[in-house]
C-alpha cells in the first residue's frame, strides 16, 4: 500500500498571530461554523490556536480514502483538550498556551484514524484491520500467555474488542457508541489497544479466578498467597492474639506508623515498593515497568526501605514516646508470624487525596460501561 | 540498646510487605485511570503531575499494576523471553543441563583438537574471498590446472548441487560469497513481529556494499547516473542496476579460481575472484558494481550507500552518521533500523510513513532526516521518535542533505530543492 498524502480539503492559509486574548469564538479559516461532532463539554478553539491545529492537521495527513474532514478532526482535538484540561478556557492566554503545547504532543495521525473509524468509515476500518490486526493478535498472545489457553484464548480476547471498537452496542440515545471515541491521541493507537486488551484480560481473570494469581513474564504463576499475612482474613481474631494483647498493640502501632510513612513517600518510590513487596516482581521486571535500570531499581529500593524503617522507628520513638527497648520489641514482633491481619482495618493515609487526584487523571468507569 | 542493621532491614521489609499487600489488594481504588492514560503512562508521555497521580494510584491498586505488567509484556517482541525469565528457566534446568552439557562440551573439545591437528588445507572457496577483500594484491599461486573461465564455470556448475532457475530479471553477474543466507520468510513477517534482529543480524551479503555510481573510484563509469539528483529513488534503482565498467587494468593471467560459486537462490554464476581474471578475458564487460574494499572506503564519507537487498525484503539504504558506530538503514516506508555498533545489531523503529522512504541524512548520532515518495519528510532528533514534517511540496523526494537537526535541504525527483532552517516549519526554495 502506497497511499499518497491527502491534501487538506480546504487548504487554509495559516492564521497570523492573534491578540493574546480573544473574547469571541472565531471559526477556523475555511471551516463551517458549526459541527455535529462537537459536544457541549468541548469549546471551539480560538484563532490563536489555528497554527497548532494546522500543524496537527498536517501531521494527521493520511490516505485520502479515509481521512476525516478537517472539521471533524478539529472537533476531536477540541474534545481531547477539554478532556485533558477540564474547565479550561481556551480563550484565556494561559490556557491557550497550555493547549497549544498539548496539541503538539498528540498522536494526530492515530487520532485521525480513530475519528474516521468511530464515524464508521469502511475505508478507515479496512486500513485499521490491515495495519493493526496482526499487532492486536500478537499482543493478545503475549498477554494471554502460555498457561491460560494459548492462541484460541488470545484470538478470543482480540476478537472481543472489535465489537466495542466498532460500537455495536448502542447508547441510551440510540446512537452507536464506538470505543474509538475514548481515544484522544495522547498515546499511540497500538499502545492504547494494548491497554484495552490488558484491562479486559485482568478483569476477566479477576472475575473468573479471583483466587488464582496472574502468571509472570516467564509463564510462572506468582504465588501471592505465599506472602505472609496476605491471605489471612481481615477479621480473624485468633486465640493467639487474644492471649498476647501486648503484641497486638505493638503490631497495630507499627501498622499505623507504616501507613503514615508510606503515605508521605514519593509516589514513584511507593510504586516501586509495591511492585517489589506486594507483587513480588523481580528487579528486572520493575525496571521495565518504570523505565529504570535494574541496578537503579535495586539501589532505590534499598534506600527507600532504609528510609521507611528509620522513619517508622522515629515515629514510634517520638510520637508514642517509646523507649528504645519498646521499639526493639515492637520490631521484633514484626519479624515473626503475625497472628492476624490488622492492615485491613487501616485506610491509606492519603486515600481521600488519591481519590481526588484520580478525578483529575480520568476514570475508566465510562469506558467500561460500554 | 541499638538494633542491628539486619534486624532493622528485615523488620522493615516484613512490615512493607504486609502493609503494601494489604493496601494494594484492597478495594479502595474504585475508579481506575482510563486505558489511554495507562497507555500514555507506559509511553512516558504524561506530564509530571499526571505521572505522580497515576503512580500514587498504581501503588495502591493491584489491578492497575497487573494491567501495566501485561502491557509491558504485550509491547515486548514476539517470543522474546526476558533476561529474567531466561535466567529463571536456566536455574530451573541447571541440574539437567549440567549432565547434558558436560559430555557435549567434552565431545566438542575433542573434535576441535582433532580438527586443529589435521594438516591445514584451506577450503577452496576461501581463496576468492580473500582476493575480493584485497584486490590490489597479486593473485595467490595455485596448484590447480589452468583452465579457461568458461570451463571453470561449467565445472563448478557440475560440482555444485542443482539450483533453481534464474529469474529472468536477475542480473547476469552478481556477487555471492557462499555464506548462509536467510530465508525470505524471515523477512516476510518482520514488520509485525520483530523489533530487533538477532545479534548477527547483518547478513554476510549485506556487508558487501553496492557503491553509488558517484563514489566509484578508479575506472571511469560511463553509464552511471549521478546519485541523489538522478530523478528517482537512487537506492531502489541501484538494487537492480549493474554498471558497465571500463576496466583500466591490463589483462593479467592469473591462476584460475579452483571453484566458482553459484547463488543457490538465483543460480547466478560468478567468478568470485577479484574481477581481474574475467576482466582480462573481456576488458569491457558488465561487472558487479560492488567491490568490498572500495565500499568500505566509501563508507568513510557521510554519503548514502546502498546495501544489497536480501531477496524479497526490498532495497535497504544505509545512512551513515558522523559517529562511525551509528548507522541507519531504511528498509521500507514503515520502519527504519538503527545500529549503534557499526551494523552488528539493528533495532527497528516505526516511522508511521505510508510511502516509500528512499533517502536519508544523519547530521549527528541522534538526528536523522528521511525523505521519500509521496511528500514524505521525516525527522528524529533523539534517535527514537520520528516526526512527520510537513513537506514543502507534494512531490516525490529523491534526496536530503542535512546540516544539523534543524537545517536540511531536500531535493525532489524533478530537481527542485527546498531548504529549511527551523526543523521543517518553514521551507524556502533553494536557488
Amino acid at each position: 500500500m502506497n497511499p499518497r498524502l491527502a491534501q487538506p480539503r480546504s487548504a487554509p492559509k495559516a492564521a497570523s498571530v492573534q491578540p493574546p486574548v480573544a473574547t469571541t469564538p472565531v471559526a477556523m479559516p475555511g471551516l463551517p461554523p458549526a459541527s455535529a461532532g462537537r459536544t457541549a463539554d468541548s469549546q471551539r478553539f480560538p484563532a490563536s490556536l489555528a497554527d497548532a491545529v494546522e500543524r496537527c492537521w498536517r501531521k494527521a495527513a493520511g490516505p485520502a480514502a479515509w481521512i476525516p474532514t478537517r472539521d471533524e478532526f478539529q472537533a476531536a482535538l477540541e474534545r481531547s483538550a477539554a478532556k485533558r484540561f477540564p474547565g479550561a478556557q481556551p480563550y484565556a492566554q494561559k490556557d491557550s498556551e497550555k493547549i497549544e503545547v498539548y496539541l503538539d504532543t498528540l498522536h494526530a495521525r492515530d487520532l485521525a484514524l480513530a475519528v474516521a473509524c468511530s464515524k464508521g468509515s469502511a475505508a478507515a476500518w479496512d486500513f485499521f484491520m490491515v495495519e493493526f490486526r496482526p499487532e492486536l493478535y500478537r499482543a493478545a498472545r503475549a498477554i494471554v500467555g502460555q498457561a491460560t489457553g494459548g492462541d484460541a484464548a488470545a484470538r478470543d480476547l482480540a476478537d472481543s474488542l472489535y465489537a466495542d471498537l466498532y460500537g455495536l452496542r448502542e447508547s441510551v440515545a440510540g446512537r452507536r457508541k464506538s470505543l474509538f471515541e475514548y481515544f484522544h491521541g495522547r498515546s499511540k493507537l497500538s499502545t492504547w489497544l494494548h491497554a484495552l486488551l490488558s484491562q479486559r484480560h485482568v478483569d476477566e481473570i479477576r472475575r473468573t479466578r479471583a483466587t488464582e494469581p496472574l502468571e509472570n513474564e516467564s509463564g510462572e504463576v506468582i504465588a501471592e498467597a505465599e506472602t505472609p499475612g496476605a491471605a489471612r482474613p481481615a477479621n480473624a481474631t485468633s486465640f493467639e492474639a487474644q492471649a498476647d494483647p501486648e503484641r497486638a498493640n505493638y503490631l497495630a502501632a507499627l501498622q499505623v506508623a507504616m501507613a503514615a510513612v508510606l503515605g508521605a513517600l514519593d509516589p514513584r518510590d511507593r510504586l516501586r515498593l509495591a511492585y517489589y513487596y506486594a507483587d513480588d516482581r523481580t528487579l528486572a521486571e520493575i525496571g521495565r515497568l518504570l523505565g529504570e535500570h535494574e541496578a537503579t531499581v535495586s539501589r532505590k529500593l534499598e534506600r527507600t526501605r532504609r528510609d521507611v524503617g528509620s522513619r517508622v522507628e522515629a515515629r514510634l520513638r517520638d510520637g508514642k514516646k517509646w523507649s528504645e527497648a519498646q521499639v526493639r520489641a515492637c520490631l521484633e514482633c514484626a519479624r515473626g508470624e503475625w497472628p492476624f491481619d490488622l492492615t485491613a482495618h487501616l485506610q491509606p493515609a492519603d486515600s481521600t487525596d488519591a481519590k481526588r487526584d484520580l478525578s483529575a487523571i480520568g476514570s475508566s468507569a465510562a469506558a467500561r460501561k460500554i | 540498646m541499638a538494633l542491628g542493621d539486619k534486624v532493622r532491614d528485615k523488620a522493615a521489609a516484613d512490615l512493607l510487605r504486609r502493609t503494601l499487600v494489604s493496601s494494594g489488594t484492597s478495594s479502595g481504588a474504585e475508579s481506575h485511570p482510563e486505558p489511554e492514560i495507562l497507555a500514555a503512562y507506559s509511553e512516558r508521555a504524561l506530564d509530571a503531575d499526571e505521572t505522580a497521580n497515576c503512580e500514587l494510584h498504581f501503588s495502591q491498586c493491584a489491578r492497575c499494576r497487573d494491567q501495566l505488567a501485561l502491557m509491558v509484556r504485550a509491547a515486548a517482541p514476539t517470543g522474546a523471553l526476558t533476561q529474567d525469565a531466561r535466567a529463571r528457566r536456566f536455574h530451573r534446568m541447571w541440574p539437567w543441563t549440567w549432565f547434558v552439557l558436560t559430555p557435549v562440551t567434552t565431545a566438542l573439545l575433542i573434535a576441535a583438537v582433532f580438527i586443529a591437528r589435521r594438516p591445514a588445507s584451506k577450503p577452496a572457496a576461501e581463496q576468492p574471498l580473500m582476493a575480493m577483500q584485497t584486490p590490489s594484491q597479486p593473485p595467490m599461486p595455485s596448484t590447480a590446472p589452468e583452465t579457461a573461465p568458461e570451463d571453470r564455470v561449467q565445472k563448478a556448475q557440475e560440482t555444485l548441487p542443482a539450483t533453481p532457475a534464474s529469474p529472468p530479471s536477475a542480473s547476469p553477474s552478481r556477487a555471492f560469497d557462499g555464506t548462509t543466507q536467510r530465508k525470505s520468510s524471515d523477512f516476510a513477517s518482520m514488520p509485525q513481529s520483530i523489533k530487533q534482529e538477532p545479534d548477527n543480524a547483518l547478513p554476510q551479503e549485506d556487508k558487501k556494499l553496492r557503491l553509488p555510481q558517484t563514489m566509484a573510484t578508479g575506472p571511469a563509469v560511463p553509464k552511471a547516473k549521478s546519485s541523489g539528483q538522478s530523478g528517482d529513488a537512487v537506492g531502489i534503482r541501484a538494487q537492480t542496476e549493474t554498471v558497465t565498467v571500463e576496466s583500466a587494468a591490463p589483462p593479467v593471467t592469473t591462476a584460475p579460481a579452483p571453484q566458482t560459486l553459484t547463488n543457490p537462490k538465483t543460480a547466478d554464476t560468478l567468478s568470485p575472484a577479484s574481477g581481474a581474471a574475467p576482466a582480462a578475458a573481456a576488458p569491457k564487460r558488465e561487472q558487479p558494481a560492488f567491490v568490498a574494499g572500495v565500499a568500505h572506503n566509501a563508507l568513510a564519507t557521510n554519503e548514502m550507500v546502498v546495501v544489497e537487498a536480501p531477496f524479497d525484503r526490498g532495497a535497504r539504504t544505509l545512512v551513515r552518521s558522523p559517529d562511525p558506530q551509528v548507522l541507519w538503514r531504511i528498509s521500507s516506508g514503515r520502519y527504519v533500523e538503527r545500529s549503534v555498533n557499526g551494523g552488528a545489531t539493528w533495532r527497528v523503529q516505526w516511522t508511521n510513513a505510508d510511502a516509500s522512504v528512499v533517502a536519508g541524512s544523519a547530521p549527528s548520532a541522534d538526528a536523522c532526516w528521511l525523505v521519500g515518495r509521496g511528500g514524505i519528510v521525516l525527522r528524529t532528533t533523539d534517535a527514537n521518535k520520528w516526526q512527520t514534517i510537513a513537506p514543502p511540496a507534494d512531490a516525490d523526494f529523491a534526496s536530503v542533505a542535512a546540516i544539523d537537526a534543524s537545517s536540511a535541504t531536500v531535493t525532489t525527483t524533478d530537481g527542485r530543492q527546498f531548504k529549511t532552517r527551523d526543523g521543517g516549519k518553514h521551507w524556502t526554495v533553494a536557488p
